[in-house]
């Protein structure tokens, strides 16, 4: 009985998860001019149920734009431990992977070195397509997750 | 009356389930961080520098609850029978009180316009 | 009292349509609309993928399962009991006021000689509850929030309440039941232009939609009163102005759009449901269409223009009784 309630919940909740994934304003490089159009009228990210919300109470993925310096990558990581508990990440661009046009900077973090990351966007910058595609690895990522 | 009570307590039995399922059922893993206040990705400083005083609740409850009470006590006086006759009178009162909202209007768009000359 | 029939209207009300379906049912429709119109203006396509066939109908239903199950954050510096218990209260002050209107002959949960002056006095009291959650939040941007939402209460508040006496005065009554016998002739909306039109912009300040979306300005005060919420919390909090809009497109309908004439019973309830379209649509379309007004901008139309509007329907309506 309590399995079954449980993994009733689950299934719920990674469905309601799945289609409502809520990302804060944070833009740490030019990447967020893509995640810009990601939210407008050619790409329209709301068609798989994102909105951008201003606080970080209600959000639930962060998308990482682009280069994370080392004085930034302290908020980002700030930001991460402040949002609610489900909760996934999205690196974009070749900076977040392994610092494409910084690579080798002194100052600079792979993504991976701060925070979980679940899906990867390769380009510099990445086209808005190559963005709603990892949105979708996100989604299954949720949808097939163990309870 | 049953319909009423009804009403009332299917609505906050719905209400507070939810909260208590949420509870419940969500995954929790609370963290020194994550309760500190929102203060929009960097962390807080201290404690809050203003905030509302409760002194200023009255006002607030002034300003929210005397307009309606006494639009309540109008409509009930002017849609009574015997208000009917009243109209008047009532008409005349109604007519200086927003004469006096008026005046009061009046006084703040000047000073308005003083503030916009200023700035 | 003897004990009601499985289907009496005063259950129906209570149980479907103004009660309880009707305020979580209408939460649904109105953000999928509203998303979905929104996006149709900015030629997006709006929620789609949720559920393809339905047009994206279930993405609220999914908003809602992700917040109901997503981690409940009570913050450490604040009343933790007030600050669960405040939004709770306040949706449900919200909703209050559907107690006294009528949506059909016999629906209605109480029925009273005042009911309408009842509905919209509790409409303006709740204001104070949603002062109170932004107090029991403590931050900043509650802070400016809870002040500029106190503003634009004070600025609402006398239209609304002058356009509603408008009504009211014109009909002779505040009855539900007779307001809407009153209105078999012509509408109120023809017999009081002025008061409608007031109205409708008074709603749109009560609930804070666009022209008037100041208290949560994104751009200044990340979410204003509802900055801390997130879970269920945020439902109600955030919910709340889409009860009260639903509260007062229903009053609305009663008052100015003849309610559910022509017709009476299960139809009467549907035709009551349509003419609240009136006021939900251009709600939902200024969204995209205006910006954003300043405070004092706000405050000037209210104790301005639409205080002139408010008292020139008053005078219209009193001659019009007189002549009648
Ligand atoms: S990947 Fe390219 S576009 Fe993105 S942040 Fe780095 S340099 Fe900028």
């Amino acid at each position: 009985m309590k399995t079954l309630v449980s993994q009733a919940v689950s299934r719920l909740a990674r469905w309601g998860t799945k289609w409502s994934l809520w990302p804060p304003h944070l833009v740490t490089a030019c990447c967020g001019v893509e995640v810009g159009h990601l939210f407008g009228s050619a790409y329209d990210a709301e068609r798989f149920g994102m909105l951008p919300m201003g606080s970080l109470r209600q959000s639930n993925i962060l998308i990482i734009e682009g280069t994370i310096t080392l004085k930034m990558a302290k908020f980002v990581k700030y930001i991460y431990e402040q949002m609610p508990e489900p909760k996934y990440v999205v690196a974009m661009g070749a900076c977040a992977i392994k610092g494409g046009v910084f690579y080798g900077s002194y100052h600079m973090v792979p993504a991976a070195k701060v925070l979980p990351v679940h899906a990867y966007v390769s380009g510099c910058p990445p086209t808005p397509e190559a963005v709603l595609k990892a949105v979708t690895k996100v989604q299954e990522q949720i949808a097939h997750a163990e309870n | 009356m049953v319909a009423v009570v009804l009403f009332i307590a299917l609505f906050l039995a719905v209400l507070v389930l939810l909260v208590v399922v949420g509870y419940l059922f969500s995954p929790r893993r609370p963290s020194e961080t994550k309760e500190r206040r929102f203060e929009a990705g960097g962390p807080p400083y201290g404690p809050v520098q203003r905030r509302l005083l409760m002194q200023y609740f009255g006002y607030v409850y002034l300003v929210t609850v005397v307009e309606a009470a006494v639009g309540l006590a109008l409509v009930a006086v002017l849609t009574a029978d015997a208000g009917r006759a009243a109209l008047a009178p009532l008409a005349a009162a109604l007519v200086v009180a927003i004469a006096a909202v008026v005046a009061v209007v009046w006084r703040y768009f000047k000073l308005l316009a003083d503030v916009r000359r200023w700035g | 009292m003897d004990f009601p029939s499985p289907l009496s209207g005063d259950l129906v009300a209570a149980l479907v349509f103004p009660g309880v379906l009707g305020i979580f049912g209408f939460l649904v429709v109105a953000i999928w609309l509203e998303r979905k119109l929104v996006a149709r203006v900015q030629w997006r396509y709006g929620p789609l993928y949720v559920s393809r066939p339905l047009g994206g109908l279930l993405q609220p239903v999914a908003d809602l399962f992700k917040l109901v199950f997503s981690e409940l954050v009570l913050p450490r510096h604040t009343n933790r009991l007030l600050f669960a218990a405040t939004p709770i209260l306040l949706f449900f002050a919200e909703g209050l006021p559907v107690v006294f209107i009528a949506a059909a002959p016999g629906v209605v949960m109480a029925p009273h000689s005042y009911g309408l002056a009842i509905a919209v006095v509790l409409v303006l009291l709740v204001a104070v509850l949603m002062v109170a959650m932004a107090w029991t939040e403590a931050d900043k941007f509650t802070y400016i929030g809870a002040m500029r939402e106190i503003l634009l209460t004070a600025a609402y508040e006398v239209p609304l309440l002058l356009a509603a006496l408008a009504m009211f005065l014109l009909y002779g009554t505040a009855d539900p039941h007779k307001v809407v016998e009153v209105q078999s002739g012509l509408w109120g909306v023809l017999l009081n232009p002025l008061a409608f039109v007031v109205y409708l912009v008074a709603l749109l300040m009560a609930t804070t939609r666009f022209p008037f979306e100041i208290p949560e300005a994104e751009p200044e005060v990340v979410l204003g009163p509802y900055t801390e919420y997130g879970s269920t919390l945020f439902i109600y909090a955030f919910g709340a102005n889409y009860v009260k809009l639903y509260v007062l497109s229903l009053l609305g309908a009663v008052l100015f759009l003849g309610g559910w004439l022509p017709a009476a019973g299960v139809l009467g309830v549907l035709i009551t449901l349509a003419k609240m379209g009136v006021f939900v649509l251009p709600a939902m379309l200024v969204r995209a269409i205006y910006p954003r007004y300043r405070i004092d901008q706000a405050l000037r139309i209210g104790w301005g223009q639409l205080l002139a509007l408010s008292a020139a329907a008053v005078l219209w309506s009193l001659l019009a009784a007189w002549i009648w």
